[in-house]
């Protein structure tokens, strides 16, 4: 199983969930560049001006670690990310699962992303004012090893804190990309998870996904917010599980 | 007096509700349990309409996005969440610059019970950071407008030297700059006529009028533009700025950028105009320098090129010149006819190294000398004998390349020599076309044999014709020069028929033939005619 962290925080996301496929199932974490552990001086605003870059590098993992029949499981952005990477190699993986997808943020000619152009550029703006204990003096300690993240972790706000400037392009990809029609065509068998009051893929979105997803199951999880893999592990898991 | 002081009493209920910071207590999905009076006066709203509220509701869409991304994520990683900035919308619709800090309560099973969050008012600080952007961005932009400002000064370095080009590539530059709606540069010509370069989108028809008003046309224009300083001023359609080009305060011209409401600093945008304005006057003026240079060439050669060709009932001549293509400048290639006395003709094809005033001057030169040397004695080896001399005291002259014929108008013989210079062509009619390859030395000033150069000697029969040419006539990169000899000698045969005129004419397009001429081409053809009955 190959969990992906959607924007905002790292692989921690997922410490609640994971334990409960260890015992039957590979588990493989990462962090998405500049996140974590990850070696942000790997970063460069032109190959990650999409999400294919990310989806690249989910392939790149998967045939360096020589991965087959992959339950790849994303949160957020990242569940586009696996439907990108599964509609350039499809018999890579064996199952996708994709938690509070949406393949677009904003609403546009009869469809509803859940905002406006203006929420999001004002999101983008207010991105300044958050550096999450991030500062130029502690990027080298933290960038220099990225082998070691133990050196960052006195930090508080450690497993959301990336460089600014990553951060905001993320941003920007994630909330601005169109993936609509990147759900065409995909034959790999889906599981939509979706919370009941989640403020950033709202129900009608998880519905949109799951109607031109045709191999996708629906499940409309008690859970409230984003997060499920947080505030709902348990039914997390066990909706993953009944899938499986 | 003495006695020891008594804090005032205050209830842990007044250090809650009076606290210098709101205080928030909600279920751990948000829905506020608890809320302290300053929160309630800093947004305005009613305590029974925030129970039951959920503090992400309180947040711009943006911050939800923060909220749902970090801020909970966070809270339950690591069971606290620190200086997270939102803005909260007051009750009155306004915002709430704030700060939020807030721990997580765990109950006895370890889940999460309760989170307690306290807020702090950022007004000041958020305007702070504003303005520590506002300073990067216009750092930012500095750093932007001396990029621009290296190149523009690259455009100039590479761009032809023509002022036409150097206007067109400032305004490019220009215009292509970050921000910038539309730029145009103007040059003034003749009759105060001002020439628009670039000018697109809202610059369109912004020359036809100085900032303060003044119609750039006519008569004021060249006076509008020497009173114009550099000025930045809004207009409805953003912000103007213009900047006079003036060398040694003559007016050459204006620049006019427009860029969008506030998207620059005044002082540091006229600043930035001015620098451009310098720059540029200064290759417009060094261009200009250039172009005279070049037309004083240019009318020279002409001059020398355009000289009368005798008219004698015995002979006709003609002459064509054809500049290069790939060059702006004059060329070195020369042509001369002129007679000796009344009993013969010479005829002169010549190519000096170079191009431009230097080289005209040199072939003006050359060609006063060779008339003046063929005057005192007209055999072709004493008079390149004695230009070789002349050479010596003439650099530009070295290794000019020179072919001097002299034809008897009594009985057609041809005396010629050849310093370097392409083999002249010789048809007598009835016969085949011939190449002349005898009375050949080195270019002028580079002898190296001794004696007198050599001549040869032939004759011209009454209706034969002899070609004299430069070598761009019969040089292709592509071809083996004999190739191109060969070529021109089978040309000239089918061209039997064509008078004069017509055969330099109709050669000089012939020969370009495959394209790429590249180089001048000057020819000269004498055709000696038979005798009136």
């Amino acid at each position: 199983m190959l969990f992906a962290h959607g924007y905002g925080c790292d692989q921690n996301m997922w410490r609640l969930v994971t334990p409960a496929f260890e015992e039957d199932h590979r588990i493989v974490l990462f962090d998405h560049v500049g996140y974590g552990g990850s070696d942000s001086s790997a970063f460069d605003p032109e190959r990650y001006s999409s999400l294919d870059a990310y989806a690249d590098d989910v392939l790149a993992i998967c045939h360096e670690l020589e991965l087959e029949d992959v339950v790849f499981v994303g949160h957020s952005v990242s569940s586009m990310i696996g439907v990108l990477a599964a509609k350039r190699e499809p018999e890579l993986f064996d199952r996708l699962v994709l938690v509070g997808p949406s393949p677009r943020y904003i609403d546009e000619d009869g469809y509803t992303g859940g905002f406006r152009r203006e929420d999001i550029d004002e999101l983008l703006d207010s991105l300044e004012s958050n550096y999450l204990g991030w500062s130029s003096q502690m990027a080298p300690v933290i960038m220099g090893n990225p082998d070691r993240p133990e050196l960052g972790e006195e930090l508080t706000n450690s497993f959301c804190r990336t460089d600014p400037a990553i951060a905001a392009q993320f941003a920007r990809v994630t909330f601005l990309s169109d993936n609509r029609a990147d759900l065409d065509g995909i034959e790999v068998p889906a599981l939509v998870l979706q919370c009941s009051d989640d403020a950033i893929a709202p129900r009608a979105v998880g519905e949109f996904v799951h109607e031109r997803l045709p191999q996708s199951e629906l499940v409309l999880l008690r859970a409230t917010g984003h997060c499920p893999n947080l505030s709902a592990p348990e039914e997390t898991v066990d909706a993953i599980r009944a899938f499986l | 007096m003495g006695t020891g002081r008594t804090a005032p009493q205050e209830s842990a209920e007044e250090l809650y509700e009076s606290a210098p910071c709101g205080y928030l207590s909600t279920e751990p999905d948000g829905t506020v349990v608890r809320v302290n009076r300053t929160f309630l006066e800093w947004t305005g709203y009613e305590r029974e309409a925030m129970l039951g509220a959920r503090l992400q509701d309180l947040l711009t869409p943006g911050g939800r996005i923060y909220h749902e991304t970090h801020y909970a994520p966070l809270l339950r990683m690591q069971g606290e969440v620190r200086e997270i900035a939102v803005e909260i919308m007051r009750a009155d619709g306004s915002r709430l610059p704030a700060l939020l800090n807030s721990v997580l309560a765990l109950d006895a099973a370890g889940e999460p019970a309760l989170v307690r969050t306290t807020i702090f008012d950022a007004t000041d600080r958020r305007e702070y950071e504003r303005e520590l952007q506002r300073t990067r961005d216009r750092e930012r932009e500095a750093r932007e407008r001396v990029e621009r400002l290296q190149g523009i000064g690259a455009a100039l370095a590479t761009s032809p030297l023509s002022r036409d080009a150097i206007a067109a590539a400032v305004a490019t530059e220009l215009e292509n700059r970050a921000g910038a709606v539309g730029a145009a540069v103007g040059l003034l010509g003749g009759g105060g006529r001002v020439r628009a370069f670039g000018g697109r989108g809202a610059t369109r028809g912004l020359l036809d009028t100085a900032p303060d008003g003044r119609p750039l046309a006519g008569s004021a224009a060249a006076r509008a533009l020497e009173e114009l300083a550099t000025v930045v001023q809004d207009d409805a359609h953003g912000v103007l700025a213009a900047a006079p080009l003036l060398t040694e305060g003559r007016p050459l011209g204006v620049l006019m950028v427009r860029v969008p409401h506030g998207s620059e600093e005044p002082a540091a945008e006229a600043a930035f105009l001015d620098a451009c304005a310098s720059q540029c006057a200064h290759a417009l003026e060094h261009a200009r320098l250039y172009e005279e240079e070049r037309d004083v060439a240019a009318t020279l050669q002409r001059s020398l090129l355009a000289a009368d060709t005798p008219n004698d009932e015995r002979f006709r001549v003609a002459a064509h010149y054809s500049p290069g293509d790939d060059s702006l400048e004059v060329g070195g290639d020369w042509f001369d006819v002129f007679c000796l006395g009344d009993a013969s003709v010479a005829v002169v094809v010549g190519d000096v190294v170079g191009r431009g005033l230097d080289a005209a001057t040199t072939m003006g030169q050359l060609r006063s000398a060779i008339r003046a040397l063929a005057l005192a004695d007209p055999s072709p080896s004493a008079v390149l004998g004695h230009l070789d001399s002349f050479a010596l005291q003439a650099p530009g002259a070295q290794v000019a390349t020179v072919v001097y014929a002299e034809i008897s108008l009594e009985d057609g013989v041809l005396r010629y020599a050849c310093a370097g210079h392409p083999p002249p062509v010789l048809t007598t009619p009835g016969a085949a076309t011939e190449l002349l390859w005898e009375g050949r030395s080195e270019p002028l000033g580079v002898r190296i044999s001794d004696g007198p150069r050599p001549e040869a000697t032939r004759r011209l029969s009454p209706g034969g014709r002899i070609l004299l040419y430069t070598d761009g006539l019969v040089e292709r990169r592509t071809r083996a020069f004999d190739e191109r000899l060969a070529l021109l000698a089978r040309e000239v045969d089918s061209r039997a028929g064509d008078v004069p005129t017509r055969l330099v004419s109709g050669l000089t397009e012939a020969m370009k033939g495959d394209g790429a001429a590249g180089d001048d081409v000057c020819l000269l053809c004498l055709e000696l005619l038979p005798a009136a009955p």
